[in-house]
Formats: C-alpha cells, structure tokens, sequence
C-alpha cells in the first residue's frame, strides 16, 4: 500500500437511480412503447463529483432532503455502486475488487471493514433483542475471532469507559431501550470503531438528538479521531453541526445542491465567506442566537426565489440552482459553472460563474420567473417565497 | 414581505400583557408501581394575548406535558391538578379543567388548537386534503362553503397553491408542504391560541425557517396566540415574543425573548445556550452540559438543577429557590442568578452575554 494516495479517491462519480416500478420490469419495451408506457426519468442522484478523503480528514456534506449527501457518503464507504465514475481505496477501484476484476492483494471484505457507517436512527440500527455486550460483540466475534470471552468483554468493556458511559459493567447488560438516545448513538459508535476502521460515515447521527446533546457526541467524534485516526463523512442538513466538528478537525464543508458539490472548502471559508447563494441560503436558514439580529432576519424573506426543492428526475439545465437563485441570470440557465479555485485565504471553490470576473454572465440578463415556467421546472412548484410582496 | 397587515409592527396591535390563559399551581402526576411521577410541577404562568410564546426544554423537560396540560388533553392515567383559565375576548372566563367532554370538544380546535411534531401521521392517506378540511368542520358544525373558502386563504397565505393543494392527497405532498397544511387545518375553525408541540423537528432547516416566516407574517392577521413548543433554542429566538425555559418539570427561566437569549440568568439557560451548535459562537466556548437530566419519580430536593450546577452549595440542595425578579418581567429560580453570567461564560454575535 502506498501512503502517498489518499484514502479514498472518487473520480467523476455519477450514481443514477432508474425506475424499477412493477410495470416498467415487467412490460418489454416494444409492448410499453405501443401503450404508451414511459418508464420514469432516472434520478440523478449524484452527478460529476470529485472528491479525496485523506487519513484522519472529516469532509462534513451540507444540504437540503434530496440533495444527494447520503448517496455520495454511500459511494464513498463502499455502499452503493456508482453509475459511472470510480472510488478508490487506497488506490484499489472497490468494485473492481467486489468484481473480482482487480489484480489488488486486497478483498471486498477487508474493503467494507475498513469503510463504516453510523446511521441517524441508532435505536433502528442496534439489535433490540441483545444486550449492548452481545451487540458489540458480534463485529470482535467477525473481526478477530482469536479473542476469547473475556478478551473481548474487556475491549467492550474499555471502549464504553472511554466513550463516557460508565458504569461499564451495568450498560455492558442492558437492553437498547434501557438506553437514552445519546448513549445509543455512543453505542453505535463504538460498534463502528470496533473494527479499526479508516473511514466512517456518520449519515446525520447528531440531528435525532436532543439540541443540547449534540456538542457531547460530536466531541467524542472528535476524540475518537484523535485517539484512533480515523476519517469521518459527516452528514447534517445543519450547518452549525458541520461547523462544529469540520471546525474543530480542521477539515472540510461541501455543501451540494441536487447532485452536485455546488461549493467545497474549509469550515472557517464556507461559515465566513460563503460565495456561492446557495450556501448563503443555508447560512440564513440556520437560527442566530444574537436577538436582536435573530428579529431582523424573522422580517427577511429567504434569499432564494422558491422554497421547494425542484424535481431530482429533471434538474434544470445549466446550473442547477438558478430556478432558486436571487441572482440568477440568462447564462446560468445556458451553461454549466465548473468549481472554480479560490485560495486566497484557504481551500475554497465554489461552482458559480460570480466568481469569474470576465465571465459573459456579468453581461447577461436577469432571469424572470415566467421564463421558467414556460420551462416546466416550476410548475408543479407552488411556493414562491417573497414572490407575493 | 409588504403584506398591509403584517406591516405594522406587532406590539403596537397588542393590548399590553392581557392574559388570554392564566395556569395557576398546576401538576400533572402519574402513578406508578415505583412512585408518584411528577411531569409538571407547580407551573404558575400567564399567556398573554396576541403573543408568542416560546417554551424551551430538553427531551423529558416536561414541555410536552405542559402542551396536552393547555387542552386538558393529558393522557390517562395522568392527573392534572391546579387552576388553568381561558379567557375568551368576549364572555365569561372558562375554567379548563372543569368541563365536561362534549364541552371540550367544542373547545379544542375552536379556541385552542394544536399542531403537533408528527405532520406526516396527522392525515388520512385515504382521504385527500378537502375531505380533512370537510370532515373537520362538519364534526364542529360549521359551515363547509365558508369554512373552505377560508381553507382557500389560509393556504395562500401558507404560500401553497389551493386548487392543488385541496384535490392532493398525503403522499403527494412534500413534508413541508405537509406541514403547512396541518397548520391550515388547525387554523380553519378560528382558534385563538394555537399549540405548537415541535411543529418544524422533523423538517430541513431551511423549510424550518421559512414556516416560521409564515407564521410570523400571519399571527396578526389571525389575531393568534402562539405557544411554540420547541427543543431548539435558537429556533425561536426571534420568533417569540417571551420565551420561557423548563428544566425538570417545572420553568428555570421566563421572560421577554431578548432578555433570556442575550442576559441569561440561569445557570442552566446558560448552559444550554453554550451547548447548542450555531454559527456564532466560538468554536472553543461551546460545551456539553455535564451530568442528566432528573428522573420524574425521584426529584432532586432543593433545586432540581443542583446536581449540575457550578454554583450550587447547601442552599440550592435544601431550598427551593422560588421565581426572583431580574428586571421587569424577567424572572428566573435560581438563589444565585447574580452569579451566573460569572460562573457560565457566554458569548456570541462578538459579545459576552
């Protein structure tokens, strides 16, 4: 293995999801056609991104239901085949290796050990019949089956110690219900790390708990990090979470935007000088403690121009946010903005054409909310934000 | 927004602090095989008409208790005890908890009403939204052409298109879409009050907000009372008129929204506010708070906070502190509440709190 690559390396990743209703599998094509059955669009879930998670990173993903983050999380940790594109593990494409199609001295099995996942429900993810001894367990009794009972009743009983859950030996047999939420989820955690894994991917496993418990387990992430090294995916549709621990890690925000890193850099950059509008809307969505200012932004309407989300099965053309954007104009609905670079004060990059001084958007017109409901995308789009003053 | 109506700044349309519910001494207990549970105690507030209301507490703070205790519609074999009033615009005060059920039919919805967490369970999935509405008002006796012409309103004014919205029926509507039409339907019989119990919980932050936008432009047009039931601190903050914090059963903390969120006084208050991730604070000041929350069977004595507290001594564990004054209508229990803002330390929006 090569130390220099980094630990997971996705390259042009699309993950498509067809539809596999009963009368699109059953009816062939030729019948379908002549009935006039038209299989649903695909959803593009996840389109186009590129992404390098290294040893001990955290890459928080930030964005609205729908927006593809659990999708991409799933590529990244091994959990969903991508349509096109390649995820890497440390140079080693995984579904080659899953396919047997890989000349690498590496399994799927050691793969997906290495690659976690924390889920948001951890109540749902534990099993309710065991106790929370025998439901650590069974990944040691997988994983390394050289220790013995009380080998192992030891490293459980060491991980829920270090973890904060104490007295080991009384939660060491209780049942999951016995558990508050908060201790669940620190359960579920040491489930994960149990392996030594090098990746996990925590699909919003802070946003089930209570406000005030969220800190305490994004610490013990923090921790965990350091005490293990290992690299967290972190999900929330909450951008004061992804602050929180991409902050504290030194690591990254990439917020998407239906399929697509729309910007990407570090937590200091996307909370203090957000570029693109879309992460200024999810910068207004996010409550502000401060009073007076917290009055000010009730007045404000959303800076965008609808509040629903537009239909995954036909993203609008050109950049995909321009049916929302305040600042949209004629060349977003034309053409496609790239991520552009912009270091100067750290890793940042944003896809929008406002951050390219000579870019013919500048001279384009302004888009006008008719235009686009002639288009089709926002018909059945019936909330139009501040449209009514 | 320029909507006429909502213009005019809020306060000035209100009669100052004349209570449309006054809860007096109230409890709500559970016996059980290990004790008496205790889930509200000794609550004594004023809900004052034309505002909003914030009520803040953890998971098990007993907020939730505090809502069903607001439509005596606390769950058997819960008991509440105590004196809760409602105060029409017009006519006699009306003791809450001493009508008998078909009078609390008519209450609920008509006065009060609630919306609670759990938007996607609230319909029927057999029935598409008209049918909810109609179901409604003929349950109540109103007049169905009437009462969906309002349902037409109140779901433009939801920024929600009426023609699709009442032929929709549950799954083909969004979550938020969802949300906002249990909110019209909680709305259509004309209450006075209306009880959110976490109404945005499950919702993206973006939706969150933007109902509460919603909310706050069309509060005065319908001339309601808001109670916002809510975990979240700072999702009210700006919203309320009032906020009033709940630790343990009972409120730690009560005043004018400004005054909790930027001089708190509590020491839990503080705490909580240290504890909740935002955009403000400095990554190094925000902490968990140590320690649990106590059990409703076994009740700290004294203070129920001292467990936790950096400022408690013997006092706080043999005294129940009762509500000391800070400053107008900002009133907090804590024998040390001039302390607190030295023992947790607070900043955000670049100053100390």
């Amino acid at each position: 293995m090569s130390t220099d690559k980094p630990l997971i390396s996705i390259s042009d990743l699309e993950v498509h999801f067809e539809d596999t209703s009963m009368t699109n599998a059953m009816v062939p094509s030729w019948i379908g056609d002549r009935l006039g059955i038209e299989a649903d669009p695909a959803v593009r879930a996840v389109d186009d991104i590129s992404l390098d998670i290294d040893e001990n990173d955290v890459i928080a993903l930030v964005g609205e239901s729908g927006c593809g983050k659990t999708t991409l999380g799933k590529a990244a940790v091994g959990l969903q085949r991508p349509t096109s594109g390649s995820i890497e593990y440390r140079g080693h494409d995984i579904w080659d290796v899953r396919d047997g199609t890989s000349d690498a001295d590496i399994t799927f099995e050691e793969i997906r050990r290495s690659l976690q996942i924390i889920h948001q429900d951890p109540a749902a993810a534990l099993n309710p019949y065991r106790s929370v001894l025998d439901n650590l367990a069974a990944p040691l009794k997988r994983w390394s089956p050289h220790l013995n009972y009380e080998e192992r009743r030891n490293r459980i009983l060491n991980m829920l110690k270090r973890t904060g859950i104490s007295p080991p030996e009384d939660y060491a047999e209780r049942y999951v219900h016995q558990l508050s939420g908060g201790e669940q989820q620190r359960v579920t955690l040491i489930r994960s790390l149990l392996v030594e894994p090098d990746v996990i991917l925590a699909d919003e496993a802070v946003s089930a708990l209570d406000v005030s418990l969220r800190i305490g387990i994004m610490d013990l992430f923090l921790e965990m990090q350091e005490i293990f090294d290992t690299s967290f995916v972190f999900i929330s549709h909450d951008l004061a979470n992804a602050r929180y621990l991409a902050g504290k890690s030194g690591g990254q925000i990439a917020v998407m935007y239906l399929g697509e890193i729309v910007e990407i850099g570090t937590a200091d950059e996307i909370i203090k000088n957000p570029q693109h509008p879309y992460t200024k809307v999810l910068r207004w969505a996010t409550p502000i403690l401060d009073p007076e200012q917290a009055e000010e932004a009730m007045r404000e309407s959303p800076p965008v121009r609808k509040i629903d989300i537009p239909d995954a099965t036909n993203p609008p053309s050109g950049c995909r946010f321009h049916t929302r954007c305040p600042e949209a104009r004629e060349a977003c609905r034309q053409e496609k903005p790239e991520l552009y670079e912009d270091d100067d004060h750290g890793f940042h990059r944003t896809k929008c054409f406002r951050r390219v001084d000579d870019h013919e958007y500048w001279q384009s017109p302004g888009l006008t909310d008719t235009e686009d409901a002639e288009e089709g995308v926002s018909a059945v789009d019936d909330t139009s934000a501040g449209a009514s003053s | 927004m320029s909507n006429e109506t909502t213009n005019v700044s809020p306060n000035q349309t209100r009669t100052a602090n004349e209570p449309i519910i006054t809860i007096r001494d109230t409890n709500v207990r559970f016996e059980m095989d290990l004790g008496t549970s205790r889930v509200l105690k000794d609550v004594t507030l004023d809900i004052h008409r034309g505002e909003t209301l914030g009520v803040v507490g953890e998971s098990g703070s007993g907020k939730s208790m505090f809502a069903d205790s607001l439509l005596d519609a606390v769950v058997e074999p819960g008991v509440v005890s105590g004196e809760i009033t409602y105060h029409p615009q017009n006519g006699e005060p009306i003791d809450l908890l001493g009508l008998q059920p078909w009078e609390l039919r008519e209450f609920r919805w008509e006065k009060i009403s609630m919306v609670f967490q759990g938007a996607m369970s609230a319909f029927n999935p057999t029935m598409n939204t008209r049918e909810h509405f109609e179901e409604t008002l003929e349950a109540h006796g109103w007049d169905k052409d009437e009462g969906l012409e309002r349902a037409e309103q109140l779901f433009t004014d939801l920024h929600l298109d009426p023609d699709r919205m009442l032929t929709s029926f549950p799954h083909e509507l969004s979550g938020g879409q969802k949300q906002r039409a249990l909110i019209a339907l909680s709305l259509i019989l004309e209450p006075e009050v209306l009880v959110m119990d976490e109404p945005t919980a499950a919702l993206d932050l973006l939706m969150q907000r933007s109902i509460l936008n919603l909310l706050y432009d069309i509060r005065d047009k319908y001339g309601l009372t808001i109670v916002f039931i809510s975990h979240d601190l700072p999702i009210v903050s700006g919203f309320a008129d009032r906020l009033a914090v709940m630790y343990a059963f009972e409120f730690a903390e009560i005043g004018r929204a400004n005054d909790i969120l930027g001089n708190a006084s509590h020491p839990y208050t503080r705490a909580l506010l240290k504890s909740t991730p935002n955009l403000e604070t400095p990554l190094d000041e925000m902490r968990q708070i140590e320690g649990e929350s106590p059990d409703p069977v076994n009740h700290p004595e004294g203070c129920s906070y001292h467990p936790r507290c950096p400022l408690a001594d013997e006092r706080c564990e043999t005294e129940d502190p009762g509500f000391y004054t800070v400053d107008g209508e900002h009133e907090v229990r804590c024998h040390y509440w001039e302390s607190a803002a030295e023992a947790v330390s607070l900043s955000f929006g670049g100053e100390e709190r």
